[in-house]
């Protein structure tokens, strides 16, 4: 019995302090080196972004979203920012889907634009992968967005629209799986509050600013190609904000990355 | 950084002297990714358990009897990941001996459990290793104290052991392994028992269906051993529940001739969530060495992570 009641004490002392947790024993964690190297073969090396997406995030994807994230999703997650030097050339981050034999585990790689450039099975025991995991398939979702991935979906969300995505004869599920999969993790990014990308940077406000500052002298940069990115810290501060331009010099396309404080 | 209390408690049943024990578990569960400009260079993983027995009769070493209190490492090691894209990591501190499925699917603090208390006597161990992933392959071999949870140089015990598999993620993964080693053995003659592993591992994954296996070959103080496992499970979709079955058979040459024994057990895991896990296991030694009695231990487990 005093057995017992210890067992009891220990668990409700537990329960009394839940928070956001990730039930798997952080031993068991994996970085997806394979992953990342394979989908940033330029890649020198790579840097772990940390956060957790709790029920805030989870009601912001609803809302972007016809459908949301399991409670059980929610807790610690990583991005994994892939590495020239030390310049960002893009963003990889896996995410688990429940399939139909199992959790469907992929890697996405992500431009700065909340863009598909790639994406890699980790773990999928469904036999349909092989069908999917093809240059054909990817090909039809590399630059997509989350609204054109949830397009792809038939009404109920629960399989494909034959007339905007081509699938394999008996991988319709699988597919099905991978464009959720895909448009949470999109939804996710474009919802978190520590990078908020500007939708518009050039508002009115800032064409003005510029062409004040430039006096009639054009610029080499190439406008239809500008990413701002504002980086949020506790609090909701702000560290600062990241800016991507492009400029084509000579016949060759230059792109720099800004880091401007606040 | 990742950092949790983790709580567990467990009690068992001996289904044939009906002896009841348990274990209770409360310990910090941390990994810390350490990141530079050019990107990450480390990770540490701290697991720290005070942890409590109380009427059990077959119990680790460290332990000083069937009723104690003991602060158990799990897992404490710093793996250095700045050389080579992930292809030559050096891991320090204490870790699990990287040597058959348990090197895949790590087993701490569960009442599944795989076969490195048969082979080595130890799971965890305090040394150094080097580790990595190829396209095709990972690898990961270890040099250590054969201390275990202490460390101790009593004896000058030591383990060398590695692993080499295909990747982790595939739906069919094999390794090999090969273990030698003085491994301490504390109160005995010798201070140590010198023992060598061999042998491979295999896990073949379809729809919500498993099988594990794994063989070993080798010698304790030059006396032949053969042990092996065969698991079999199914998980949900979600993979909230777990069933799985364990056939194991050890075979030892004892008095110049080879015996042998054998277990099975099933087991199930719920885990309905982020923080809680339960669990229930029955086994039964159906063949026993020599004249010894066959036992049989029935276990049930509640665990929280906050």
């Amino acid at each position: 019995m005093r057995q017992l009641i210890t067992s009891l004490l220990w668990l409700a002392l537990a329960a009394a302090a839940s928070s956001t947790a990730w039930a798997q024993a952080y031993c068991a964690l994996r970085d997806p080196v394979r992953q990342v190297y394979e989908l940033y073969p330029g890649a020198t090396s790579y840097r772990s972004i940390v956060r957790t997406v709790g029920a805030k995030h989870r009601l912001i994807i609803a809302e972007r979203l016809p459908f949301t994230m399991h409670f059980t999703e929610l807790g610690r997650h990583t991005l994994y920012a892939a590495l020239d030097g030390n310049k960002p050339i893009g963003l990889v981050h896996v995410r688990s889907e429940r399939g139909q034999w199992g959790l469907v585990e992929i890697a996405w790689a992500t431009d700065l634009d909340m863009r598909i450039v790639d994406f890699k099975f980790q773990r999928c025991r469904e036999r349909a992968k092989s069908l999917l995991d093809t240059e054909e398939f990817r090909a039809q979702l590399i630059g997509k967005g989350v609204g054109d991935l949830v397009g792809m979906l038939n009404s109920d969300y629960s399989g494909v629209n034959p007339s905007f995505l081509q699938v394999p004869a008996g991988a319709e599920k699988l597919a099905a799986v991978v464009i959720r999969c895909g448009a949470k993790t999109l939804a996710a990014f474009e919802g978190a509050e520590s990078v908020q990308a500007v939708t518009d940077p050039y508002s009115s406000d800032v064409r003005a600013a510029v062409e004040a500052a430039l006096q009639g002298v054009s610029s080499a940069i190439d406008r239809s190609d500008v990413a701002v990115l504002r980086v949020r810290g506790g609090n909701n501060s702000l560290l600062g904000t990241v800016v991507r331009t492009s400029s084509d010099i000579d016949g060759q396309r230059l792109t720099k990355w800004w880091s401007v404080d606040t | 950084m990742r950092l949790t209390i983790d709580l567990s408690s467990r009690m068992s049943v001996n289904t044939d002297s009906g002896d009841v024990s348990a274990a209770q578990f409360m310990g910090v569960d941390m990994h810390k990714v350490f990141s530079g400009k050019k990107g990450d260079w480390g990770t540490a993983v701290v697991q720290g358990y005070v942890t409590r027995i109380d009427n059990q009769k077959k119990h680790p070493g460290f332990f000083e009897g069937p009723d104690d209190w003991e602060l158990v490492y799990r897992i404490v090691n710093f793996n250095y990941t700045a050389l080579a894209r992930g292809r030559f990591n050096i891991r320090v501190g204490h870790f699990e001996i990287p040597y058959g499925l348990e090197h895949l699917i790590n087993t701490n603090g569960t009442l599944r459990d795989y076969m490195h208390g048969r082979n080595m006597g130890v799971k965890g161990d305090w040394g150094v290793g080097v580790n990595g992933d190829f396209d095709k392959l990972g690898y990961e071999v270890a040099l250590s104290r054969g201390s275990g949870n202490a460390y101790f140089s009593t004896g000058n015990p030591y383990i060398l052991a590695g692993r080499v598999g295909t990747p982790r993620d595939q739906r069919v993964v094999t390794g090999f392994s090969y273990m030698v080693g003085d491994i301490a053995r504390p109160g005995t003659p010798r201070l140590v028992l010198h023992r060598t592993r061999f042998g491979p591992d295999i896990q073949v994954h379809r729809g919500p269906w498993s099988v594990l296996g794994e063989a070993s070959y080798g010698r304790d103080a030059g006396t032949g051993v053969f042990n092996g496992l065969v698991e079999l499970d199914w998980h949900t979709p979600r993979e909230s529940w777990l069933i799985y079955t364990q056939t194991r058979f050890f075979n030892q040459v004892i008095a110049t001739r080879w015996d042998d024994a054998g277990s099975a057990l099933v087991g199930v895991r719920f885990a309905p969530g982020g923080h809680w896990a339960f669990s229930a296991q029955i086994g039964q030694e159906l063949t026993a060495f020599g004249a010894a009695a066959r036992g049989g231990v029935g276990s049930i487990q509640i665990r929280y992570r906050l």
